[in-house]
């Protein structure tokens, strides 16, 4: 059988050297959407631009100011005189925060009485939002704790360092920065690679027939199979070289840190790879014309693995119906094998469920191909 | 008797309710140049292909070199050489690496295709030519190398659909000049047109319309059935003929 293989991998593999585009868009194209993005999709919130309206101006009040400026979190851009310039600066999207201080902050504070400061916040982007109020709560919070420990010390006549106080001391693991670069490229791999392969993959058999040399192909005695393994061989190559070079990409330019067996990871990726090859070839075989299977494979790939992943939000918190169609969708498992082998230094012995996942979505796919490529015409 | 290269029987092809083919019956012998004449859709072309293997009839029996093209249309594939309407090497790849693919999908041992090759080229008067793009070669040029491609594993049986409908005059005439040679050394061939003066060359032909063969045999007794004299043009046989099968 592998006599008439070599020739039809050969011929493929001539296809693809002589168009520069599917080159490029082979090479290119996966590098170009890391990069743009691996800078462009970031959760890092840093330098929000804020504003403080102190109606108190006690030094109670003042003190709070300056930690708001001296925190690297928040970028104090402006303080307002009164509170009708608080609209037109959240709408103009001057500042995203806004703290109000009270006229009786102080007062109430030095009574023993509970006081509220406002916080006004632009919900427009909603992650931002939360992230943003979460770093104005520990600020305050720590503001609180230790104007706490201050007057009870002072009550109790001790020196401040005496009291007590408990201190959640966290260490992140895994990301010690929390950078989102390391959680977002090995997920880019993921789609990049299921879209890139689908995509080109399925131009294939659909060029073949829209040519005519399909025709001329199934009047040979050439096999299904013979010609499905003929074709996939030039991909499969060419898609393991993607993967070097987006993993040199991630490593390089990104930083992300490579932490479990390079084996490991190229072996997930092949069997992946498959899987994406597989989609591709299966829309071909069936939309016969190469523009609706461009789009057909763009779609049956790209929205799935980037919604339903877990690349852009985690699948724990999808409703039920949306996590089981997950489980179809391969990119879940790649995802999932990619952070583990980046950032956990996961290796064979964690990740077979995911493997064996893997290989029987390939395996489906592929019989699929199979049954579906008829050797006659209709 | 020698048992026949092709043999058809009640052959017939649906295509949902258009009949493209109709109950068709004939047979051919071996080394013999069988040509099928009819206008554009009478069902040459479907024909063409059910005898390939590649399109499935929907009754009627067929055996094409011995094999069923119901049962064993991969054995017919194995014994035979297609060349479709449509030009269909790969425009891609050059001259040398078309029939190499071609030779490597038949199986050739090395030596063999090497000798093959050898000699397509200097039929397709492709010498020195072998390193062109295909797409860049002209209409004739490429005919000479897709007929090349289809004999190169030296088929019992060759399938010819209207090939020689984008070539000039001379290029038609060589290539018949090889038609001739393959049947002497016992080629059957099977060739579709809907030029006149093309079929005339063929020892028999069936002239075929709206899926129905409405008359057989070699050109000069169809010339004397229908036009009364040996001299007419096959072109008036066509005319009479076709009137022929609209009164009865």
């Amino acid at each position: 059988m592998i006599r008439r293989i070599l020739p039809l991998a050969r011929k493929e593999t001539l296809h693809i050297w002589r168009d520069p585009r599917s080159l490029f868009l082979a090479i290119g194209m996966p590098l170009i959407l890391v990069v743009i993005f691996g800078y462009a999709i970031t959760f890092d919130i840093r330098h929000v631009a804020i504003g403080i309206l102190d109606q108190d101006q006690s030094s109670l009040s003042r003190d709070l100011v300056s930690r708001t400026r001296s925190s690297e979190y928040f970028n104090l851009r402006v303080v307002l005189d009164d509170y009708g310039q608080a609209e037109g600066l959240l709408n103009k999207g001057r500042v995203k925060l806004i703290i109000i201080i009270p006229v009786d902050f102080a007062r109430d504070i030095d009574r023993g009485a509970d006081t509220a400061l406002q916080i006004l916040v632009d919900g427009t982007n909603n992650n931002t939002a939360l992230i943003t109020l979460g770093y104005i709560s520990r600020l305050i919070q720590k503001f609180t704790t230790d104007m706490l420990t201050e007057s009870m010390a002072r009550q109790a006549g001790l020196q401040p360092l005496g009291i007590p106080v408990v201190e959640a001391r966290s260490r992140v693991w895994y990301n010690p920065e929390l950078k989102s670069a390391n959680f977002i490229v090995p997920g880019l791999i993921a789609v990049v690679m299921m879209v890139m392969t689908a995509m080109l993959m399925s131009l294939t058999v659909a060029r073949e027939w829209e040519n005519g040399t399909m025709e001329q192909l199934i009047s040979s005695p050439v096999r299904g199979y013979e010609i499905i393994i003929g074709k996939l061989i030039p991909y499969f190559g060419l898609g393991m070289l993607q993967v070097l070079l987006i993993v040199l990409a991630g490593t390089l330019i990104f930083g992300v840190p490579l932490r479990g067996n390079l084996f490991c990871l190229f072996t997930v990726s092949a069997i992946f790879l498959f899987c994406g090859l597989g989609i591709g070839l299966f829309v071909s075989i069936i939309t016969k014309s190469q523009q609706l299977a461009y789009t057909v494979s763009i779609l049956t790939t790209m929205l799935p693995s980037f919604i339903l992943s877990g690349f852009i939000s985690p699948i724990a918190s999808m409703p039920k119906l949306i996590r089981l169609v997950t489980h179809l969708v391969p990119a879940r498992y790649f995802l999932t094998t990619l952070r583990g082998i980046f950032l956990k230094g996961y290796g064979f012995s964690l990740l077979w469920p995911e493997i064996i996942a893997l290989s029987v979505f390939g395996i489906l796919v592929f019989a699929a191909c199979l049954r579906r490529l008829k050797l006659r015409l209709e | 008797m020698e048992p026949l290269s092709i043999d058809v029987q009640d052959l017939t092809k649906k295509f949902g309710s258009f009949t493209a083919v109709d109950h068709i019956s004939f047979g051919v012998k071996k080394g013999e140049i069988f040509g099928f004449l009819g206008p554009n859709g009478a069902g040459k072309s479907t024909t063409i292909r059910m005898l390939c293997g590649i399109l499935r009839p929907t009754s009627g029996r067929g055996i094409v070199g011995g094999f069923s093209i119901v049962t064993e249309p991969e054995e017919i594939k194995k014994i035979i050489g297609y060349m479709s309407q449509k030009f269909t090497l790969y425009g891609d790849l050059t001259v040398a690496e078309n029939i190499d693919f071609h030779g490597g999908i038949h199986r050739l041992p090395p030596a063999r295709l090497k000798e093959r090759k050898e000699w397509v080229l200097a039929m397709a008067g492709l010498e020195g030519r072998e390193n062109a793009l295909t797409r860049d070669l002209s209409g004739g040029w490429k005919q000479r190398l897709a007929l090349g491609c289809a004999i190169l594993h030296k088929p019992e049986i060759l399938f010819l659909d209207e090939p020689t409908a984008s070539v000039d005059p001379a290029s038609r005439r060589d290539f018949w000049g090889l038609i001739y040679e393959l049947s002497v050394q016992g080629t059957t061939t099977f060739v579709t047109s809907h030029y006149m003066d093309e079929v005339e060359r063929c020892h028999r032909i069936a002239i075929i319309r709206d899926g129905k063969i409405i008359a057989i045999g070699p050109p000069r007794e169809l010339k004397v059935r229908f036009a009364g004299r040996e001299t007419a043009s096959l072109e008036e046989v066509f005319v009479a003929a076709i009137q022929g099968a609209r009164t009865t």
